[in-house]
């Protein structure tokens, strides 16, 4: 890599005063941005150091002691240490995988459709579960799944002839039904990102391909695919950065905080939180946060060199 | 490279600029110590301005009304000191709570931990100060309600809270509608002790008698399980048999008096005494025997007048029969929330004036519990206070259903019940010898050499505990995986620490 | 075009019909919970069609109306305000750092996408907003924390910059002498308005259905409660004063529709959005027609 980069940085270091005057009065311009990351992001980073504190209310942040890595402690060593850890990742790599094909699916579909009125409705509507809480989501989905009650049991598997389930004390449906709630209120919302790049592409590309008699197929897989790899790589770059974090409504509104279930619907945050909630020890929830940071912090860096190998122009830094 | 310099730089971006809010924090911490040393002024407008946690409701319109009574009372009585209110909804009082209680700029000055933590967690993190300062000033503060309620709020045998007042203690009832223990030839038994046996026994000809109805709503209830679980709702080390007499403290689940109750439960569910859906579901039982879901519940109270006035508040167009269960015991989840001045108060003096006040003073409790006479409320001819005329919860614009969030609830009129002695009977409770103590009462278990393992077998408990209660699950299989989880995550180790620690608190007994 | 295209297209309108009615139909059960009676709930279940119908649960909302038409009010000043200062700088950031030869490009790149992946959490970032910037209880509260600019946005935006701008007009542009801050105006905003119109959507949305900044910042001064926070404020104690119901609490425990009221209350928090969404949708249109005819 430093031979590739040797030619194009002596021609850069005569030029970088050059493009400086250039772009000057575009650093200015985003100025207020950065200032504004400065004081919202990075000042509360201080605040880091924390995990490696214990915090005391009355001494601040900077005064108080420090204590190593004790406050780490209580996420490993019991046994929803490999717990934790195994679900938050399956269910994201689940989730990216999935929402991602998902959503450009609809996205292509929404970009297929004529007439305007049409698409305005979809898109309107497909809208909606992104608008309401996890909370509410939480209602609804034990409005379908409650067992003597529930939409699900009394209206389409009692009449059907089946038995009635009691879905909240059985674990093993609960992958699906969380990975399909994620879904649903989740891809409106990302297909709208895949559709608005996908009407900003050069129409001539198209017409050139409908000359060359291209097929529909033939223009989704060899033109739209194509021209969405770099807005796919970026968004799954950055997804990789969550990788440790979880949803935290999904996983404790949505199963209602039910014991049963805990073998699935736990994750690193939601045990953070039934772990954390009575005492509110601060140092503790940072070194949780901390944790997932890094760790999602190293699988962006290996993923962005991996990506930068193959398809520099794609990487994001 | 430059991704470390980026983040070396940004780094210290941070640790500089953050410097500043530490700069800023000391300065205004600096500008208003002299006032602590000036003698208290004579002009109200310069009397230091204390920030008062108080309850919520649904609308809070009236918040600025009666913060400009109180205050006015305040000048009235020359108290040396202003309020402001601070409304914190309970269910974000955590995160809330929390924030602010960094937040030294501006701090909330008295708190109660209701809904919010425990003592020694408080105490581990520095949210309070100690109050024993002030025992030689506010005696009558230390001493107005039984002893073993204040060492609930104590931490290595100083007080750090006060006790909200409550009646502390109580028996279980089963509460049943009259028509129904009628019909089942029970209604003889009202008011006297019935046994285990025949509360089963009536559960089961109530539920022949009416199949559509529930009998069971929460069994989740200490009181039920005759255990001193110390004020833990996991019960992650209790004493039995209420506590009394009780030198050890034991890993609850491995008991038998543990595998007997979740089999009577598991009985219970299986015979459909329970609501739809118990561990999810949220019913007032009060409401589901108004419209006919249920046809009793269990309750904890502190005396049978109590009992039946309740009963008549809740179910106004339904008699109802009440059971007795169990004596009266008082333990540790009977002490429910402390008051405490928070470690950034600039005026700890003041607020343990202000403190002393909502102990002491009438005037002062009653509007801080029900609001304005005439807005919110008026008084009847017996003393009871009922909401003023077109007045109601949904737009009284005061929490008047919530007096039991104010350190002294018994220094107000009743409110919205018939029950005239409603906070007499309180009081007299306090110094009542009918009642028995649990050994461990005021024992607080410090878990902070076992964190870990505690917390891993907390969500064990979590895990199963309300499963098994209910009924959910197999008994005999669950409860053998429950048991083994905990032992593999360190049961054995929190229980061991606790004795340590109960050993000594007994000997400092 | 048009003869071979045909079969997908109703195979395309067949599938969005049916992820439509998926996302729809689970709110229409919402509605007809926020009109049905409760104990008829709790009898017969949930269902499309109410069996016993209340209007219960909006003539509670209706007493507050006053309040939630005030809030609603602020939810609009905070939405419009944020969302045109949020989009601004977020182009502004996005469209410095689309610039292939910039000095220091990779290093602000990075500085931006830090601060998705580590955050200070919840007090210190509290500190400084209260204590160094002064915003409780002020709108500013309501604005600026954590809302105003987001690296996702400002990365998505970069991206189409660069992938979707063609080199050859800026090279053209930069010919006729045109400034960079103009080229922006001129070339990249025109050619890119679904996409800015998508991040002044995600952001708009980001500021109507907040409720956080309104707990943490504004803790006296209540009228600058947004729709959300009463919102939050009425479902949160209701729900809170039932779960934690003991006995003596339960004489004071209200007698309210507690479930139809939180369905009323987000069918009341969604509408607007629906009734904004269009204007939006405008955008994304008139981007193909732009891009349609540059070529």
């Amino acid at each position: 890599m430093a031979r590739r980069n040797h030619l194009p940085e002596m021609k850069t270091q005569s030029t970088t005063a050059r493009r400086l005057k250039k772009y000057a009065w575009l650093y200015v311009l985003a100025l207020p941005g950065f200032i504004y990351l400065i004081i919202n992001n990075y000042f509360p980073m201080v605040g880091l150091t924390l995990a490696f504190k214990n915090y005391s209310f009355a001494k601040g942040i900077f005064k108080s002691p420090w204590c190593g890595v004790s406050n780490f402690t209580f996420l490993f060593g019991s046994k929803w240490a490999k717990l934790m850890f195994r679900n938050t990742v399956l269910y994201n790599i689940v989730f990216i995988i999935l929402g991602t094909v998902f959503a450009i699916f609809v996205a292509i579909l929404l970009g297929e459709v004529r007439s305007l009125r049409l698409k305005q409705t979809y898109q309107t509507l497909i809208l909606i579960p992104h608008l309401i809480s996890m909370v509410l989501v939480g209602y609804l989905v034990y409005a379908v799944l409650t067992p003597t009650t529930g939409f699900l049991n009394k209206s389409i598997i009692e009449p059907l002839g089946g038995t009635a389930v009691n879905w909240y004390t059985e674990p093993k449906y609960w992958p699906f039904i969380l990975t399909i709630v994620h879904l649903w209120k989740s891809f409106g919302f990302q297909s709208i990102i895949y559709y608005a790049t996908i009407i900003g592409f050069d129409k001539t590309y198209y017409e050139a391909a409908v000359v060359d008699g291209a097929s529909v197929w033939q223009q989704i897989t060899k033109l739209t695919l194509p021209l969405l790899r770099p807005t796919v790589i970026i968004l799954l770059i950055m997804s990789l950065g969550r990788m440790f974090a979880s949803d935290f409504g999904l996983f404790y509104q949505v199963p209602m905080d039910n014991g049963a279930l805990y073998d699935v619907t736990t994750t690193i945050d939601t045990y953070v939180y039934r772990a954390l909630m009575q005492d509110h020890d601060v140092g503790r929830s940072l070194a949780a946060g901390f944790l997932q940071s890094i760790l999602g912090f190293v699988f962006v860096l290996t993923t962005n060199a991996i990506i930068r190998k193959i398809e520099p122009d794609s990487s994001l830094f | 490279m430059k991704k470390f310099l980026a983040v070396i730089l940004a780094l210290v971006m941070a640790l500089s600029l953050a410097a500043c809010v530490q700069v800023t924090t000391q300065e205004q911490g600096a500008d208003t110590e002299p006032k602590d040393e000036a003698p208290a002024a004579t002009d109200p407008a310069d009397w230091p301005v204390l920030k008062l946690d108080i309850a919520p409701a649904a609308d809070m319109h009236a918040q600025e009304d009666v913060q400009k009574a109180v205050n006015e009372y305040l000048v009235s009585i020359n108290a040396g000191i202003q309020v402001e209110f601070v409304c914190i909804e309970f269910s974000q009082r955590g995160t809330v709570l929390t924030n602010m209680l960094t937040d030294s700029s501006n701090p909330i000055d008295l708190y109660t931990s209701r809904w919010y933590s425990n003592v020694p967690s408080l105490v581990k993190n520095d949210q309070c100060i100690s109050l024993e300062a002030y025992r030689e000033t506010y005696p009558e503060l230390f001493t107005m309600f039984p002893e073993q309620v204040y060492k609930a709020l104590q931490v290595n045998g100083e007080q750090y809270a006060l006790p909200v007042a409550d009646a502390f203690g109580g028996f279980m009832v089963y509460v049943m509608r009259k028509d129904i223990a009628e019909e089942i030839g029970v209604a003889d038994l009202a008011d006297t002790k019935i046994t285990e046996e025949q509360l089963d026994e009536m559960l089961a000809k109530a539920e022949e008698a009416h199949p559509e109805m529930s009998w069971v709503n929460d069994n989740n209830q200490p009181k039920l399980e005759k255990v001193d679980n110390l004020g833990d709702d996991n019960a992650l080390g209790v004493l039995m048999n209420y506590g009394v007499g009780e030198k050890e403290i034991v890993n609850y689940y491995e008991t038998e008096e543990w595998a007997d109750y979740i089999e009577r439960c598991k009985r219970w569910a299986d015979s459909g005494y329970y609501i739809d859906d118990p561990v999810n579901s949220f019913v007032i039982p009060g409401d589901a025997v108004n419209n006919g879901m249920m046809g009793g519940y269990f309750n904890e109270v502190y005396s049978m007048d109590y009992c039946h006035a309740l009963m008549r508040n809740l179910n106004p167009n339904l008699e109802m029969v009440v059971f007795q269960l169990s004596d009266s015991y008082c333990s540790n989840s009977n002490v429910g929330a402390g008051w405490l001045i928070s470690s950034i108060s600039k005026h700890p003096d003041e607020a343990m004036k202000l403190l002393n006040l909502l102990y002491t003073d009438a005037t002062l409790a009653t509007f801080m519990g029900v609001g304005i006479e005439g807005q919110q409320y008026t008084v009847d001819e017996n003393g009871c206070a009922w909401y003023a005329e077109g007045v109601d919860a949904s737009n009284s614009g005061w929490h008047c259903g919530a007096p039991w969030f104010y350190p002294n609830q018994t220094l107000m009129p009743p409110f919205n019940t018939d029950y005239v002695d409603y906070y007499n009977d309180i009081v007299k409770f306090w110094s009542n010898t009918d009642k028995t103590f649990s050994d461990g009462m005021g024992f607080i278990f410090d878990s902070s050499k076992v964190n870990d393992q505690y917390m891993a077998c907390a969500s064990i408990v979590g895990q199963y505990r309300k499963n098994l209660l209910f009924g959910q699950v197999d008994v005999e299989e669950t409860n053998k995986k429950f048991i083994d989880e905990l032992k593999e995550n360190g049961i054995d180790e929190v229980i061991a620490e606790m004795n340590a620690q109960y050993a000594e608190f007994l000997a400092n007994k | 075009m048009a003869g071979k295209g045909k079969g997908f297209r109703i195979f395309a309108n067949i599938v969005l019909v049916i992820l439509t009615l998926s996302a729809v139909l689970p709110f229409i059960l919402l509605i007809m919970s926020s009109v049905t009676h409760e104990d008829a709930i709790m009898r017969y279940g949930y269902s499309f069609i109410p069996r016993e119908f209340s209007g219960a649960a909006y003539r509670y909302l209706m007493l507050s109306s006053k309040r939630i038409l005030k809030a609603y009010g602020m939810t609009f000043l905070v939405t419009s305000v944020g969302t045109v200062l949020s989009t601004f700088i977020t182009i502004f950031v996005a469209y410095l750092l689309s610039k292939k030869d910039l000095p220091g490009r990779k290093f602000l790149t990075f500085v931006v996408f830090f601060t998705m992946l580590f955050s200070g959490g919840m007090i210190p970032t509290y500190l400084v907003w209260s204590q160094l910037m002064h915003v409780r209880d002020t709108v500013w509260g309501l604005i600026c924390p954590n809302l105003l600019m987001s690296a996702f946005n400002v990365i998505l935006i970069r991206t189409y910059f660069t992938s979707n701008v063609p080199m050859e007009i800026c090279e053209a542009a930069e010919m006729d002498s045109c400034s960079q801050p103009r080229m922006l105006f001129a070339v990249y905003l025109p050619l890119s308005k679904p996409m800015i119109a998508t991040i002044s959507l995600f952001s708009a949305l980001g500021y109507w259905n907040d409720w956080i900044n309104g707990l943490y910042y504004i803790s006296v001064k209540r009228d600058l409660y947004t729709i959300q926070n009463v919102l939050n404020a009425m479902q949160s104690s209701i729900q809170f004063l039932k779960d934690n119901a003991s006995a003596g609490m339960t004489e004071f425990a209200m007698n309210l529709p507690s479930m139809g009221v939180r369905m009323a209350i987000a069918v009341i928090a969604v509408l607007p959005i629906m009734a904004i969404y269009p204007f939006f949708q405008k955008s994304f249109v008139r981007g193909i027609v732009i891009g349609g005819v540059k070529g």
